[in-house]
């Protein structure tokens, strides 16, 4: 296993999601897009059209597998049968990424499938630094893991969520999924500081970056992904790209989604930014 | 310790018990209970979502507010078993053939039965098209002897209700007759995929117990007897040519030249 962090090979700029509802104007139009993401259990079927639209996509784009439910920091064993068609898929399709989250979605055999946080204890570190090197090997690559938004802290907790995510790209091995979106929901949510958290990142250790909407419920922000980025979060990506690099970034956008013209204006404006702040650092 | 906070959110979540969660979380702004609020709505939301997507037929029947109330019953009683929601939602239709509130919609197990087939049709393994210059290598008399294999997306379902015509007035655009008539019996339906496209065909009961036999193994020959036994009249050959060009039958074993 590699524990140097080269640049993701293949991967440049902004990729969208790739969702069902844009199937069709992606192959009429075949926008330049970096990447295109998709979620790796869509992909878990033995055959039909899922697969045959993710062949017809990867002869035209770099692709990048992301999880949501290995559920890495679960104490439940882990699951072989989803491990092994994670894998069956990473083979057939060679991402150049693979992604899950830094969290736990069941327990006990019971999935609630949902990104569920966990407390940042030693304990939970070294629970999850040994999951992450196990699916490590298993797939025999390297991993990304991204940091979840919240809307709860445990009293538990002791060690600060910045401090967990880095340690355990550190001590596993992984790369670093920079969700920025969450970052600042988890930062209003909690009252921390999201430039503290950022800068606590090692440069290199970061992958990829996500960008995607949240929603304002008043007294709490909610990670929909059902919008617009927000001029916060634009804000604090420029922040991130200009200590971390220019980082392939993705636009997620997963409830009401809208026209494919829309993603792609996101992903423009996430790429004039990469492109500003290359300039910059030039 | 993570073990315990883990199942205690969980046990929360899925409504078992909320109490025990509460001393984990850390209140600040919000109470423990306003964020375990946020959570189970979306779980909840999440869960129901999938089952909507795999079932919207059963939806269309019942209406939003109907569905949603007996999903998030489901959603306690079978609780997900897998990181993948793909998976969720097979005991649908087990679940609402006891639902006190589906009693007067006795045909509802079988619409979710129906949905659940399309799903895995639909998900199911590719096969090459049958290879009809093999078979045609076969001496004749060996032919009763061969065990035809069907594509894994075919699913075989009898219901005692006009189960076809309950599908296709409830599909969006739908612009036939709405009425149904409940006097003409069972159907016999096969559910498969040709290429990527998922169908669903109303078949006589002859053909249907053809390739029911046929799936649980048996040879051309016992699978023909039963098909006959049902309609003296089968057209076995008609039948069998058309299940090859469909993509129905996808191959075949048991010749002595293999």
């Amino acid at each position: 296993m590699t524990h140097e962090n080269p640049p993701s090979p293949g991967l440049h700029g902004a990729g969208i999601g790739l969702r069902t509802p844009h199937y069709q104007a992606l192959l009429a139009q075949s926008p330049h897009v970096g990447f295109l993401e998709v979620h790796s259990e869509n992909f878990f079927c033995d055959g039909g059209q899922p697969l045959r639209y993710l062949e017809r996509f990867r002869r035209d784009y770099a692709i990048s597998t992301h999880g949501v439910g290995l559920s890495l920091g679960s104490v439940d064993p882990l699951d072989t049968g989803h491990l092994k068609k994670l894998k069956r898929l990473v083979d057939w399709l060679d991402p150049v990424l693979v992604s899950e989250h830094l969290c736990w979605v069941g327990v006990n055999g019971r999935f609630l499938n949902d990104l569920l946080p966990l407390p940042y204890t030693q304990e939970s570190l070294d629970h999850v630094v040994t999951r992450v090197q196990q699916v490590q090997e298993y797939l025999g690559r390297q991993i990304l893991v991204e940091n979840v938004s919240s809307y709860l802290e445990f009293a538990d907790s002791t060690i600060p969520e910045w401090e967990f995510v880095r340690e355990v790209a550190q001590r596993a091995g992984c790369r670093i999924l920079l969700d920025v979106n969450n970052i600042h929901v988890n930062a209003v949510n909690h009252g921390f500081d999201a430039l503290a958290y950022i800068d606590a990142i090692v440069p290199g250790s970061v992958g990829e970056i996500h960008l995607a909407g949240f929603q304002d419920a008043g007294d709490i922000l909610i990670d929909t992904h059902g919008s617009a980025v927000s001029d916060a979060v634009w804000k604090l990506y420029a922040h991130a790209v200009r200590r971390l690099g220019p980082v392939p970034t993705l636009i997620e956008w997963d409830t009401d989604i809208p026209a494919l013209d829309v993603l792609l204006g996101e992903a423009d404006k996430a790429n004039r930014l990469l492109a500003t702040e290359a300039a910059l650092a030039a | 310790m993570l073990h315990d906070l883990q199942s205690a959110f969980a046990g929360a979540l899925l409504g078992a018990d909320g109490s025990a969660a509460g001393p984990a979380i850390r209140a600040g702004a919000l109470t423990a209970a306003r964020r375990l609020e946020i959570y189970r709505y979306n779980v909840l939301a999440n869960l129901r979502g999938a089952l909507a997507d795999i079932y919207p037929v059963v939806q269309a029947i019942v209406g939003e507010a109907f569905f949603r109330h007996a999903a998030e019953q489901f959603i306690r009683v079978c609780p997900s078993r897998s990181g993948d929601l793909n998976q969720f939602g097979q005991d649908w239709a087990a679940f609402l053939a006891t639902y006190p509130h589906a009693r007067d919609l006795p045909y509802l197990a079988d619409v979710a039965k129906l949905e659940w087939a399309w799903h895995e049709s639909f998900h199911a393994a590719d096969h090459a098209s049958f290879d009809l210059a093999r078979l045609s290598s076969v001496a004749p008399e060996q032919h009763g002897r061969l065990r035809f294999q069907l594509h894994s997306s075919v699913r075989l379902l009898s219901s005692g209700f006009p189960l076809f015509h309950i599908w296709e007035v409830n599909q969006p655009g739908y612009g036939g007759a709405m009425e149904l008539d409940w006097t003409t019996g069972g159907d016999h339906l096969l559910i498969h995929r040709q290429g990527v496209e998922v169908s669903i065909h109303r078949l006589e009961p002859a053909a249907w117990k053809f390739l029911r036999a046929l799936s649980a193994g048996a040879e051309l020959e016992q699978a023909a007897e039963q098909a006959l036994e049902a309609d003296a009249e089968f057209d076995l050959q008609g039948f069998l040519l058309q299940s090859v060009q469909c993509d129905v039958i996808v191959n075949f074993t048991g010749s002595s030249n293999e």
